[in-house]
């Protein structure tokens, strides 16, 4: 689904220039539960964004469902982005003024999706993450946990075939972890490739496979089978 | 105290550069417009302040049945006040005339005031060089403004005992008046004693006759309380004076105090054009409002700007602030900007001067007096502590541990203040532009409405009633010329003589009728198409008016009337012609005259005027009926060489008269000069008002954009389109813009129809105009708020979402 060659991205700041991604390479296949785990400022983040096409790469290849995103122009990922990858954010970025149903119906409507539809796929949705009773509520009179399986639902109400999610449980204590945790590893079996950084290596098991990262490459490669839980596929550090 | 009080307002203006620069600009065009018309609407105000006895001087305006006042009373009027009324102290006259001066081997036209000796009792103009007692003694005596010394001396002063030849006699300069700087009704020229005046009266005795009047009177009272009695009791002397005399059945009579003379424009024959007192308070009220929208700026750009200052007031209540030196510290900040912003108003006011002057024709000038700058000075602190309270107030009552949580931004009553800010201000903009087109509309409208004549290509010339037949035989031989006439009166000048006519078979119904006694050729020289009938002619012996005194019956002339005279006898053209009329009355008697054409009506005045009923007589003799204009029509195209030959022509026939020409097209702008003044000026407010309130929204949009940043990022995230984030950032501006036009439009409303009413000739309401303004208010307000939405719509959202 996913293929990074060589890639490298740094940022350029007061007189220093800090290498975030360092000729890095790495295949994400359909169906698979990605972890990257790392310490602060190795570069997940950033990984993350350029996997999203928030961000440019700098050098390396990059093809997404066998789409050179080297080459192409802003409104063409833009038009990727929009049909293919949900994102989940630590911090939720839900629209304060709008309420949970109007939050998940958004992506629906940038796509054009008709009105009775997009009221049938929100109400869907909602269910799925059983959080119905408070459709009509704003973000702001929800619970950490709450708010992030909104901005869950609002990931995936597109049916998106990447869903990125950065630090989704960072925000949240150990009890709403473990549920969005779990509404993320149904999702998975259920077809969908997740993308996950994270802080937490006790969450890593809800994937199907972690890479650690450090100084900007990956120096940990590991799959994780569901009969046997860390069975590792060590590769070293470049 | 004071010092980190400084540092921190200046480090706070540096630190948000756009925001500051956008507070700042508001308000120095804000302060600047303020102050330029404030100076303007008090120069206006100032008229005749500066003479020591303004407040007991009167000028006396005569009305005649209901007509407009006029400054023009009778000669006779200041002898018969002095001796009959002795509330009056004293009384001076004012005549005015076009008189040619010859100086050396040039004769130059001058517009000369003639005055009583005692001219400088009421009006104390400092003098360069004389005794102003004494200056005007002599009847050969000559004071000359300092401009026209130094016109005919090349100097201001050492020109006592010079000699001028002014209408062919020697007059002697006795006294030399020194340049103001402040306005005054009395036009700064020559002055020449009265007695020559009367050299210039058709006859000696006109200048007892109380039916003619064109000098101005004023007089000096120095007990107000009299003012009443003694008009009424003027009113019924004049009356009694001049009863049976002609056709007029009531003459009144108002004392009109001197300092109040320039902006009363209701009356005719001023000495000076008048101003206008409502242009002057609708200026005050815009410099209010554009002020208005500067503060406005201000207060809104800093409650918005303070949001991102919320934290510092956490700390500083957290380290100890009382809440009234957060108070203070906000409001040294506000003044200071303000203080700023009007020195810099004084730098552009500098140099809007000598533009602004130019287009108002007036002699404006900064002086830095202690009252200036104490009105200024008080000014600043105004607007600083005004605009500057707000924030203050809101920054001060925020609660330190709501600001260190960041729960600022989304304070419900300081959005709702915003918006009602915003709101005002499309408001005033939209009233301005709606009412700024309906009198442009209206303005254009008048000066293309037909006037009843063809302006272009047409000369004027004052005066030469005896060379004007040898003029005219001489100047339609030359190959430019079509046609010359002589008149009474021409269109742009006002009619002064006047006829009562009646039908033969109604001999109640009297009509009054302006009169225009003319010559041969008027109708072809003006371009008056005339309707039915033929004109006057040199094959028809008895077209000339002649009045016979001794059996007014046996009087002869054909008559020449305009089509609403026509209308107003029960007539069409056709049916007019042929037909008799009864002229006459009073002291005269009857006599019955032939209508022989109908032409269509002239505008003489302007358009603001209704067109009055009108007849023409010919003077076939021009020196026996006062014709005062000669008429010159050219090929178009002809050149200026053309205008010389007809001055060489001129010259050889009296080489003392001046031949001092307009065209007629020159006359008919000058007639307007005012209003388009006054419409240029409105014009160039409601555009500063424009930009004031775009800046402002600029500001505005920014923050609001700034604010709304992440959410713009999720939303392009979530698949959002350029286009659509842009509309969703202008579109909350709309609703706003569109709430400012319905508040602001229905008093445009009544006011441009109160407005409207005024005019004789006037447009229908121009609903348009509503719909072009909001049209306009939005236009401006998406344009702006684009510049900013573009800019935020089209960043890496990234960036937004990593800046946690």
């Amino acid at each position: 689904m996913i293929k990074l060659n060589n890639i490298s991205r740094s940022f350029i700041g007061d007189e220093v220039e800090t290498v975030a991604i360092d000729d890095m390479s790495l295949t994400i296949k359909k169906g698979e539960f990605l972890s990257i785990l790392g310490p602060s400022g190795c570069g997940k983040s950033t990984l993350l964004n350029v996997l999203g096409m928030l961000d440019h790469i700098d050098q390396g290849q990059f093809t997404f469902l066998k789409n050179n995103i080297g080459q192409s122009t802003e409104s063409q990922r833009a038009q990727l982005r929009k049909q293919h990858i949900g994102f989940i954010f630590q911090s939720f970025n839900l629209i304060d003024e709008l309420t949970v149903e109007q939050n998940i119906e958004l992506p629906l409507y940038y796509h054009k999706v008709a009105k009775a539809e997009r009221k049938r796929l929100v109400d869907e949705i909602l269910h799925r993450v059983d959080i119905a009773h408070r459709r009509n509520h704003l973000p702001a009179k929800l619970s950490g946990g709450q708010q992030q399986r909104v901005a869950i639902a609002r990931a995936i109400v597109t049916q998106p075939d990447l869903i990125l999610a950065d630090e989704p449980t960072g925000n949240l204590d150990s009890k709403n972890s473990i549920q969005v945790m779990e509404l993320l590893q149904q999702l998975n079996q259920e077809g969908s490739t997740i993308v996950m950084v994270t802080h937490a290596p006790e969450h890593v098991d809800y994937g199907t496979r972690v890479i650690e990262l450090l100084d900007g490459n990956i120096c940990k490669d590991k799959q994780i089978t569901s009969e046997i839980k860390l069975t590792t596929v060590e590769v070293t550090c470049a | 105290m004071l010092k980190l009080l400084l540092i921190v307002a200046w480090r706070n203006f540096s630190r948000d550069k756009i925001t500051s620069a956008i507070q700042l600009i508001g308000l120095v065009i804000g302060i600047a417009c303020f102050i330029l018309i404030q100076q303007y609407v008090n120069q206006q105000k100032s008229y005749n302040q500066q003479f020591t006895d303004a407040e007991s001087i009167y000028r006396i305006n005569l009305q005649r049945d209901d007509n407009r006042p006029q400054a023009y009373t009778t000669l006779a009027l200041a002898e018969a006040l002095d001796s009959n009324f002795k509330q009056v102290d004293s009384v001076t006259r004012v005549a005015r005339n076009n008189i040619s001066v010859k100086h050396q081997q040039n004769v130059f036209s001058e517009r000369a005031l003639y005055v009583d000796s005692n001219y400088f009792n009421f009006f104390d103009f400092e003098l360069i060089e004389g005794d102003i007692n004494t200056a005007l003694d002599a009847p050969d005596s000559l004071v000359l403004h300092e401009a026209l010394a130094i016109k005919y001396f090349a100097r201001s002063s050492g020109v006592i005992g010079r000699r001028l030849t002014i209408n062919g006699k020697e007059h002697q300069i006795t006294a030399v008046v020194k340049k103001t700087t402040t306005a005054s009704t009395m036009p700064t020229t020559l002055l020449i004693p009265m007695k020559n005046y009367y050299e210039l009266l058709p006859a000696v005795d006109w200048a007892e006759r109380w039916n003619y009047a064109a000098t101005v009177t004023f007089a000096k009272i120095t007990d107000e309380t009299d003012i009443q009695t003694v008009a009424s009791d003027v009113s019924r002397y004049y009356d009694s004076r001049t009863i049976g005399l002609s056709s007029y059945k009531n003459r009144r009579i108002t004392f009109e105090p001197l300092r109040e003379l320039y902006l009363n424009s209701n009356v005719s024959y001023s000495l000076v054009p008048p101003g206008s007192a409502a242009m002057v308070n609708v200026f005050s009220i815009i410099s209010y409002m554009i002020l208005v929208l500067a503060c406005v700026n201000f207060t809104n750009l800093s409650t918005a700007a303070a949001m991102r200052r919320g934290k510092d007031v956490g700390v500083r209540k957290a380290l100890g602030a009382s809440k009234g030196q957060l108070i203070t510290q906000y409001l040294v900040e506000a003044v200071l900007l303000t203080a700023i912003a009007t020195l810099l108003s004084l730098v552009v006011i500098t140099l809007c001067l000598p533009a602004f002057n130019q287009l108002m024709n007036v002699e404006l000038s900064l002086t830095y007096s202690m009252l200036f700058i104490t009105k200024i000075s008080g000014l600043t602190l105004f607007v600083g502590v005004v605009s500057g309270s707000y924030p203050a107030f809101f920054l001060s009552n925020l609660s330190p541990a709501h600001v260190l949580k960041g729960l600022v931004t989304t304070s419900k009553s300081g959005v709702l203040l915003r918006q009602s800010l915003i709101i005002i201000q499309f408001a005033i903009a939209a009233f301005l532009v709606v009412t700024s087109l309906a009198v442009n509309w209206q303005m254009q409208f008048i000066k293309d409405m037909p006037q009843g004549f063809e302006r272009e290509n047409v000369l004027i010339v004052s005066y030469g009633e005896k060379i004007y037949p040898a003029f005219k035989n001489q100047v339609e031989r030359h190959p430019d010329v079509i046609s010359a006439s002589m008149s009474h009166t021409v269109p742009t000048k006002s009619t002064r003589t006047s006829n009562t006519v009646r039908r033969l078979d109604d001999m109640t119904t009297e009509i009054w009728t302006g009169n225009n006694p003319i010559h041969y050729d008027f109708f072809s020289t003006f371009g008056i198409t005339i309707l039915a009938g033929r004109d006057f002619s040199t094959a028809y012996v008895n077209d000339t008016y002649q009045e016979n005194k001794d059996d007014w019956q046996s009087s002869t002339g054909k008559l020449i009337i305009n089509q609403t005279l026509a209308t107003t006898l029960g007539w069409s053209p056709e049916e007019a012609v042929g037909k008799m009329l009864t002229l006459g009355g009073g002291n005269e008697g009857l006599h019955n005259h032939q209508i022989i054409a109908v032409v269509e009506d002239t505008h003489y005045v302007n358009a603001k005027n209704v067109v009055p009923p009108m007849t023409y007589i010919l003077s076939a003799k021009p020196e026996q009926r006062p014709l005062r204009w000669v008429s010159i029509r050219l090929k178009a195209g002809a050149s200026l060489e053309t205008v010389k030959d007809l001055e060489q022509i001129w010259l050889s026939l009296d080489g003392k008269l001046a031949f001092k020409y307009n065209w007629l097209s020159d006359l008919f702008s000058s007639s307007y000069r005012n209003e388009n003044q006054q419409t240029n000026l409105l014009n160039i407010f409601t555009l500063i008002a424009i930009t004031v309130t775009a800046i402002g929204l600029f500001g505005l949009a920014a923050f609001n954009t700034q604010r709304r940043i992440k959410e713009i990022a999720i939303r392009k995230i979530l698949g959002a389109s350029t286009a659509q984030l842009c509309f969703m950032l202008v579109n909350q501006f709309s609703s706003l813009v569109l709430l400012a036009n319905l508040i602001a439009l229905p008093l445009a409303y009544l006011l441009i129809q109160d407005w409207l009413n005024g005019f004789i000739y006037r447009i229908t309401m121009p609903y348009s105009a509503f719909l072009l303004s909001a049209l306009f208010c939005l236009v401006i307000a998406y344009i702006t708020v684009m510049a900013v939405a573009f800019k935020a719509a089209t960043a890496k959202p990234v960036d937004a979402l990593t800046c946690e």
